[in-house]
């Protein structure tokens, strides 16, 4: 697929909590389709980056820009409705779009069901065990279809194999339907999965990519990075 | 063999009122006739007059107003609440209300109701609303101070729109505290609007509770006792539990 279009633009972003500075001056560009992983070691702000591409706060100063559409989160902890069952945390994303209930419950029970749950639609969350919880929020996600998917360390809870299982079901859906990523981990393996691209955030606000050439010398270089 | 908990519950339950019987007739025993009623003079009592028309016609009168001060009550009070949840100016602004009516005394608004209103059911179904709308009132505000940030913020990324999230994010996030204050003011709510009806009506179970005093009908006055507590355990029971079991099922471990 041919990458043309600028998705996501970051000009000198610079954000402060209170007098603590956490992003400064940052600059780049993610273009249409990139499955940019940023990494980098825990408090370096790699979560703001998302909550600032997704209006949950804004920056001290610098611009972004960024495509209009829909936005797909999976935070690190699902944040599903407790009081709601599987199919329904699923299907009110897709209802908030003004999608008719019932359309948007089998619409959201075909997710479920690509991700292996079909028989836990209507489980409430709390019986469900921790890999579940996540592929629902992936699922919850990926139903609206979205233009941007921001992942805040999704899999982080998860031991080694259900990871690898939720990573190799990412890439499947990324194959099947190409969408721009940011996926923010401080574990080099997990992003080197998936990514297309890497950023790399540093404690001193230093931010810079990292090409991909060899994927196991770049490992190493960032296994260093996000001690 | 270990007792299944529920047939634990029961049985102790049981026990507990077999033991209430109990000091309730050997209070009756040591005290006079005209102090205490027994155990078994009350059942007669409540038996005779369960045979007339006039015992369902206060019944009746009581019930209705109980539920339409309730109802009105918690509406009231869920509605403010909400507003006064998600916005702190209103709720700011709503303190002072809320604070002067949790602190007057009942027998000053009933007086001011009765000057009015005047006798009867509008009264006292006014005295039961006002009494019980701060508390819920109080409830839904804590309630709604108290939802998961994160869930909120999920709402609001996923663009939820009002609607929505107030039913599916506010209401069942609050739905625990909901039934715990329907619980207390329906308790409440009968012992107000006894009150009201010892004080200022000429029918329902507070004016028949008045009348047994007057008459000094000691088994009668006993036997209204017990149907208020009847009147609220059927409603807590019958209505509340499974209501409050519906709301919060999610929480229930699976077997």
């Amino acid at each position: 697929m041919e990458k043309t279009d600028s998705v996501i633009t970051f000009e000198n972003v610079t954000k402060n909590y209170g007098s603590l500075p956490i992003l400064n001056s940052l600059s780049f560009e993610i273009r249409e389709h990139d499955v940019v992983g940023v990494l980098g070691p825990s408090g370096v702000g790699k979560t703001t980056v998302l909550k600032l591409i997704a209006d949950l706060t804004q920056p001290s100063s610098g611009t972004i820009k960024k495509i209009s559409g829909r936005i797909g989160y999976v935070f690190q902890e699902p944040r599903l409705l407790p009081w709601r069952t599987a199919v329904d945390n699923v299907s009110l994303p897709l209802q908030a779009m003004g999608i008719r209930r019932q359309i948007a419950r089998k619409n959201a029970s075909g997710w479920l069901s690509r991700m292996g749950l079909d028989k836990f639609s209507d489980y409430y969350p709390a019986h469900l065990s921790g890999g579940m919880l996540q592929r629902i929020s992936l699922a919850r996600a990926l139903a609206l279809q979205p233009k941007i998917l921001l992942m805040d360390e999704p899999f982080s809870a998860l031991d080694v194999r259900l990871k690898e299982d939720m990573l190799s079901l990412i890439r499947a859906q990324l194959s099947e339907h190409p969408i721009t990523v940011l996926y923010v981990s401080h574990i080099p393996d997990e992003v080197i999965m998936i990514a297309t691209r890497i950023f790399l955030l540093a404690h001193n606000g230093d931010f810079k990519e990292l090409p991909i050439t060899d994927r196991s010398e770049l490992l190493e270089k960032l296994k260093n990075a996000c001690r | 063999m270990q007792l299944d908990n529920r047939l634990h519950r029961y049985i102790f339950t049981t026990l507990g009122v077999f033991f209430l019987l109990l000091c309730w007739q050997i209070l009756s025993i040591t005290m006079p006739d005209i102090v205490l009623a027994s155990p078994v003079e009350t059942a007669r009592a409540l038996a005779r007059m369960m045979g007339t028309g006039i015992f369902w016609q206060h019944f009746r009168v009581t019930g209705s107003r109980v539920f339409t001060g309730v109802f009105i009550g918690g509406l009231a009070g869920f509605v403010i609440g909400i507003f006064g949840g998600l916005n702190k100016s209103v709720k700011y602004m709503l303190e002072p209300f809320r604070w002067t009516l949790m602190s007057t005394p009942a027998v000053v608004i009933v007086v001011m109701a009765m000057l009015w209103f005047g006798m009867g059911s509008t009264m006292v179904v006014f005295i039961t609303a006002i009494f019980l709308a701060p508390f819920v009132y109080v409830n839904v505000v804590k309630g709604l101070e108290m939802v998961d940030e994160t869930v909120i913020e999920m709402a609001q990324i996923y663009n939820f729109p009002f609607s929505l999230k107030l039913k599916h994010v506010y209401v069942p996030a609050i739905a625990g505290h909901l039934a715990s204050s329907l619980m207390v003011i329906v308790g409440t709510g009968v012992r107000i609007v006894i009150l009201a009806e010892v004080l200022g009506t000429t029918e329902g179970i507070g004016y028949a509770l008045s009348l047994s005093r007057t008459n000094l009908d000691i088994p009668a006055l006993f036997a209204w006792i017990l149907i208020c507590i009847a009147l609220v355990g059927i409603i807590e029971y019958v209505i509340l539990k499974p209501l409050q079991d519906y709301v919060l099922k999610w929480k229930k471990p699976t077997r």
